[in-house]
C-alpha cells in the first residue's frame, strides 16, 4: 500500500500518477514476484505488510511509504538478473543500505520495489601491503575497520552511524564524519566499485589502483544518491593507524568565543582530525541527563582531536591548549587514556539522547558554510529561533563549517510544527547566503530538494539530469531524489527526525 | 573534417571583440597539434567570451581544444578535427582566496607557480607538486587530473576540488560543487571534469581546498646500483613509520644523470614538525643503506624538480614517447624486474612513485620505435595482469597506437554525448574515434 498521505500531498500530477502505478498490485504481477522469487529464493523476498512495513522510512522519518515489495539479492549475479527482470518489466526500484541515511535518500516515493543489500555482507579480500579492502555493499562501515584492525589500520570514514551503516549506502551518500576534517570522505576512500546499472549489467568502475585513465565514473557515483545504479561491491582504501592522539575538551563562556578558538586553530596551520562543538542549550542537556560536571554557565564546549606523530601531536596539542586560552576558554580537561578520550567523547555522542529530554520531538538540519563564518550562522540562527519564537541548539562539525541545528518542538502543535519548518528553510537559505550548502553530508534526498535551486541553476540541474540518464536512460533507479520538478514534489508538514549525526 | 576557415573566422570576429580572435599563420602555428595548426586562436577575456566561442563552435561544428599552457597537450593523442585553439590565458584572475577558510577560487589561466607564490605568503600550499609550473595553468591541471609524488601519492587534483565552472557543449555554463570543504548537494562535477582533458568542456574556473605548508622538510638521496635495488630500497623505506612524505625512484637515463655514475636511486622528503621530520629521518636510515639528506632544501632543488617534472620533460631533452602503468605498490618490483629485462638503458628513463604505485616510462628520440611499440604492448599485458592499468602518457609525433583501452567505454559515451551533444571538444583526444 502506497502512503495515502503522501499521495495527498503531491502536489505534481506526474508524481501522483506514478505513485498510484506504485500501489503494486497493477504492476508487479504475480508472475513478476515468482520470478523474482526463482532469483532471490524465498528468504530473498518480503511481501507480507507488516515486514515491508521496517523499509517505510530511512532516519529521515517525516515522509514514509511502504514498498510494494522488498528484494534481497545475496550477490552481484542475482542483482544483475533481478534488475534486468524489472527493467523488461518497466518497473522502477530504490535501492536501499542499513536506512541509517538522515534525507529520505531511499524512500520509495515513485518506485514500488525496494532493493536492499543487507544480505550481501562478506568482507572478500584484505590486502594489507597495499592497504586496500573488498567487500559487498551490504558490510556495516564499522566491520570494514574491525577486519582492518588486527594490520594496524581502519577504514577513515566514520559517520555516527557506522555500527549499523552499510558501505553502500556510504558510497551513495558520500558519508562523511567527525574525522573528515583530516582523512576527507567517503570519495576519497572508495578506490573501485562494482555497479550494476539499472538495465541489470554490471561494470566495474575505477579499480585497484590510484590511477584509473579516462573519465573519473567512479567518483560521479560517490554520492549519487543512489540514482544511477545499486552498488554491490566497492575496493576500499585503509589507512595506518596514527601513532599517537591527543583529545581535550574546552569549556568556552559563548559560542562566539569557541569559534574564535575553532579559526585561529584553523589559521596557525593545524588541521585537527576532528573539531566538534555544542552550544549552550545542548551542553545543558547533556550535563542535566549524564552529569559530566561543565560549569552552568558554560556557553559552548569545543572537541579537539589530534592525531598524527607523537612529536606532532604533542606540538600542536600546546599550540591548540594556549589558542583555546586565548580565546576565552575557562577550563580544558584532557584525555590521558583510552577511557578518558571515550568519555570526553561520550558528551559529543549523547548529545542528541539529552535532547530528547528538552522538547517531545527535534528535527536536525544539516548546513555548510565557510569556517570563518559560522559565528554569523549561529547569529542567525539565534535569531531565527527568536523571531519564530523556538529553541534550537547547536551540535556541529565546526572544523568543516558543517552545522546541525536542532530545532525543538511538539508535533502536536501544527502551528509549531509549521514555525519549524519555516525555520529550517530560512537557515538553509542563511547557509547558501553566506556561501555555504543545504547539506555537508546528509544528502539532498527528498527532504531537500526543494532547496536545490538556491545552489544551482536550472541549467545546472538539466546538466546534471541528462549526465544521470547516461546510466539510467529511464530513470527508473531512485526517481523522485535529488532534482526539483515542476511545482514541488513533497509537501512537508511535519518535521520528525531523531537521529543522531 | 574541418570548417571552412572563412565562414569560421567570419562568425568569430562577429561575436567576439576583436582582440579575443586572430588568425594570423604565425599565431596559428603556435597552438599545432600534431603538426596541424588551428584555423582561429582564441583568446577570450571572460567566462561569457568562453561561452560565446562555444555556442559559435557548436553552431559550425567547428571543433575546439581548450589551452592552458600548452605543457600537457602531448600527453593524449592530436585531435582528428582542430578548428579552433581556445586559448584561456587572459582568464588569469584569483577571484577570492580565504587563507582562514583554506579556500581559493581561482580563474582557469591562473599559472601555477603564481597561485604558489600567493599561498606561500600566507604559508599554504595546493599539496601536489604539478609539473612546470611556470608553464601550466589551473585548467591544464584541472584537464589532465594532475597527481604529485609528494603527501605519499594520497591527493590528486580531484581531491582537492570543491567547485568548478565549466562551459559545456552548447556553451552553456554549468556549476558544480561549491566553496566550502564539505558539501554533498548535486552530482560531483568536479571529477567527473577532472582528468577529461578538454572533451567534456571548458573549465573556466574552480575552487581548491588548500593545506597548511609543513613547517619543516627534508630531502635525502640514496644512489642504487639498479633500478630493481631502488624499488626494493624505497619499499622498505615505506614500511617505516613515521612514513615518509614522499617517495620517487629514478632510474636509467634520468638516474645517470641525476647521480653519475650511479644508474638509479630513491629520494625520499619527510613533513611535518621539526621532531617528526629527524624521527623520520632516523627511522629510515635504519632501514634504507647510505641515505644522503641535502643539508637544506636548496640543495635538493634541481633533484625535486627533476622529479616534479619528469613526466614531461626530459634531463637534457624533450621525450620522444612516454607511457604510465598504474600499479599496486606490491607489484612494482615485478614490473622492474620486467621491465628492465628489455629496455635500452641509455635511451631509456624512469620514474616511479612508490606509494602510489605509478610508473613513467619515458623514451628519447635516440629509442628505436620498434622497442617503444614493445614496451607499450608489454606494459599493457603487465597491467592487465596485475590489476593495473597502462596507456600512453606522452604521443609520438605520428603515432597510432593500437594497444590503448580504455575503462567502460559506452558509459563514457554517454556522457560525452551528454556534455558535448556536437562533438566540438577535443574529437579523437579521449577515444580515437569520438
Amino acid at each position: 500500500m502506497t502512503n495515502p498521505r503522501v499521495l495527498a500531498r503531491s502536489r505534481w500530477p506526474g508524481l501522483y500518477l506514478q505513485a498510484c502505478r506504485s500501489t503494486g498490485a497493477v504492476m508487479l504481477s504475480t508472475r513478476l514476484r515468482e520470478q523474482l522469487r526463482e532469483i532471490v529464493g524465498a528468504e530473498g523476498l518480503i511481501e507480507p505488510y507488516e515486514a515491508r512495513k521496517v523499509y517505510e522510512c530511512d532516519g529521515y522519518t517525516l515522509e514514509r511509504a511502504v514498498p510494494e515489495l522488498v528484494v534481497l539479492p545475496a550477490s552481484t549475479v542475482e542483482m544483475c538478473a533481478v534488475l534486468r527482470l524489472l527493467h523488461r518489466a518497466g518497473v522502477s526500484f530504490v535501492p536501499r543500505g542499513a536506512g541509517t541515511g538522515l534525507s529520505g535518500g531511499c524512500l520509495p516515493l515513485e518506485a514500488p520495489v525496494m532493493i536492499g543489500t543487507s544480505r550481501m555482507r562478506r568482507i572478500l579480500e584484505v590486502d594489507s601491503v597495499n592497504r586496500r579492502i573488498v567487500v559487498e555493499a551490504g558490510v556495516a562501515n564499522l566491520d570494514v575497520t574491525r577486519a582492518a584492525a588486527p594490520f594496524g589500520l581502519h577504514y577513515a570514514p566514520d559517520p555516527s552511524s557506522q555500527a549499523a551503516c552499510s558501505i553502500g549506502g556510504n558510497i551513495a551518500e558520500n558519508s562523511g564524519g567527525p574525522h573528515t576534517l583530516k582523512y576527507g570522505v567517503t570519495t576519497n576512500h572508495v578506490l573501485g566499485l562494482e555497479l550494476v546499472l539499472p538495465d541489470g549489467q554490471a561494470v566495474w568502475l575505477g579499480g585497484w589502483v590510484d590511477d584509473v585513465p579516462g573519465y573519473d565514473l567512479r567518483g560521479f557515483v560517490v554520492g549519487s544518491e543512489g540514482t544511477c545504479g545499486v552498488v554491490t561491491r566497492a575496493i576500499l582504501r585503509l589507512v595506518r593507524n596514527p601513532e599517537s592522539w591527543h583529545t581535550a575538551l574546552a569549556v568556552f563562556p559563548s559560542v562566539a568565543a569557541a569559534t574564535k578558538a575553532v579559526s585561529a586553530i584553523i589559521a596557525v596551520g593545524i588541521v585537527p582530525a576532528a573539531l566538534e562543538m555544542m552550544d549552550r542549550l545542548i551542553v545543558q542537556a547533556v550535563e542535566q541527563a549524564y552529569h559530566f560536571g561543565f560549569p552552568g554557565d558554560a556557553g559552548a564546549v569545543l572537541i579537539v582531536e589530534l592525531d598524527g606523530h607523537p612529536a606532532t601531536v604533542q606540538a600542536e596539542a600546546k599550540a591548540v591548549r594556549q589558542l583555546c586560552l586565548d580565546a576565552g576558554a575557562s577550563e580544558i580537561r584532557t584525555a590521558a587514556t583510552d577511557q578518558e578520550r571515550a568519555e570526553l567523547w561520550k558528551s559529543r555522542k549523547r548529545a542528541f539522547g539529552a535532547v530528547g529530554r528538552l522538547a517531545p520531538s527535534y528535527c536536525t538540519q544539516d548546513g555548510v558554510v565557510p569556517r570563518t563564518r559560522l559565528p554569523e550562522i549561529l547569529q542567525r540562527i539565534t535569531d531565527v529561533a527568536e523571531r519564530y519564537r523556538l529553541r534550537i541548539g547547536n551540535v556541529f562539525h565546526a572544523g568543516d563549517g558543517n552545522i546541525h541545528p536542532i530545532l525543538l518542538f511538539d508535533e502536536r502543535n501544527p502551528d509549531e510544527v509549521q514555525r519549524v519548518l519555516a525555520a529550517g528553510r530560512e537557515i538553509l537559505a542563511a547557509c547558501v547566503e553566506l556561501g555555504g550548502s543545504i547539506t555537508g553530508e546528509h544528502g539532498v534526498g527528498v527532504e531537500k530538494i526543494d532547496q536545490m535551486p538556491l545552489l544551482f541553476t536550472p541549467q545546472d540541474l538539466i546538466v546534471m539530469q541528462a549526465l544521470r540518464r547516461a546510466f539510467d536512460p529511464l530513470e527508473r533507479c531512485n526517481p523522485g531524489k535529488i532534482f526539483p520538478r515542476p511545482g514541488g514534489c513533497v509537501e512537508v508538514v511535519r518535521p520528525r527526525r531523531q537521529v543522531p549525526v | 573534417m574541418s570548417v571552412p576557415s572563412e565562414a569560421l573566422a567570419r562568425e568569430l570576429a562577429a561575436r567576439l571583440p576583436p582582440e579575443s580572435v586572430c588568425t594570423d599563420r604565425a599565431e596559428r602555428q603556435r597552438f599545432a597539434l600534431g603538426g596541424v595548426p588551428p584555423q582561429a586562436v582564441v583568446y577570450p577575456s571572460s567566462e561569457e567570451e568562453v561561452a560565446t566561442a562555444v555556442a559559435c563552435c557548436a553552431e559550425l561544428r567547428a571543433a575546439l581544444v581548450p589551452w592552458g599552457g600548452g605543457a600537457r597537450q602531448r600527453q593524449v593523442p592530436p585531435p582528428w578535427q582542430y578548428d579552433v585553439a581556445l586559448v584561456l590565458s587572459r582568464l588569469n584572475r584569483v577571484l577570492r582566496y580565504e587563507p582562514d577558510d583554506l579556500t581559493m577560487t581561482v580563474q582557469c589561466g591562473c599559472r601555477m607557480d603564481s597561485l604558489a607564490a600567493v599561498l606561500a605568503a600566507r604559508r599554504q600550499w595546493l599539496p601536489f607538486d604539478v609539473a612546470l609550473p611556470g608553464e601550466s595553468t589551473v585548467g591544464g591541471v584541472v584537464a589532465s587530473a594532475t597527481v604529485g609524488w609528494e603527501r605519499s601519492g594520497q591527493l590528486s587534483t580531484r581531491d582537492l576540488l570543491l567547485g568548478v565552472t565549466f562551459v559545456a557543449g552548447r556553451g552553456e555554463v554549468v556549476r558544480g560543487g561549491g566553496s566550502v570543504v564539505k558539501n554533498v548537494a548535486g552530482y560531483d562535477m568536479m571529477r567527473l571534469v577532472a582528468g577529461s582533458w578538454g572533451t567534456l568542456g571548458v573549465v573556466t574556473q574552480v575552487t581548491w581546498k588548500l593545506l597548511p605548508e609543513p613547517p619543516e622538510k627534508a630531502v635525502g638521496w640514496v644512489g642504487c646500483r639498479s633500478l630493481a635495488r631502488a624499488i626494493e630500497q624505497a619499499l622498505a623505506g615505506d614500511r617505516v613509520r613515521p612514513q615518509p612524505s614522499g617517495l620517487a625512484v629514478v632510474g636509467f637515463g634520468s638516474g645517470a644523470a641525476v647521480a653519475d655514475p650511479q644508474r638509479a636511486g630513491v629520494v625520499v622528503a619527510y613533513t611535518g614538525s621539526a621532531g617528526e621530520v629527524q624521527e623520520g629521518k632516523s627511522a629510515f636510515e635504519e632501514e634504507v643503506e647510505d641515505v644522503h639528506w641535502f643539508p637544506h632544501l636548496g640543495a635538493a632543488t634541481g633533484l625535486v624538480r627533476r622529479i616534479r617534472d619528469f613526466s614531461l620533460v626530459g634531463p637534457t631533452h624533450p621525450w620522444a614517447a612516454g607511457l604510465r602503468l598504474a600499479l599496486l605498490p606490491s607489484d612494482l618490483a615485478a614490473c622492474v624486474e620486467e621491465l628492465t629485462a628489455f629496455l635500452d638503458e641509455d635511451n631509456t628513463s624512469v620514474c616511479i612513485w612508490p606509494q602510489r604505485g605509478t610508473v613513467y616510462v619515458r623514451f628519447t628520440e635516440q629509442s628505436e620505435r620498434s622497442l617503444m611499440r614493445r614496451a607499450f604492448l608489454w606494459a599493457a599485458e603487465f597491467a592487465q595482469e596485475h590489476r593495473g592499468w597502462a596507456w600512453p602518457d606522452w604521443w609520438p609525433e605520428g603515432w597510432e597506437f593500437d594497444a590503448v583501452s580504455l575503462p567502460h567505454l559506452y558509459l563514457s559515451r554517454h556522457i560525452k554525448d551528454a556534455l558535448d551533444p556536437m562533438g566540438i571538444f577535443s574529437p579523437g583526444r579521449y577515444w580515437r574515434h569520438w
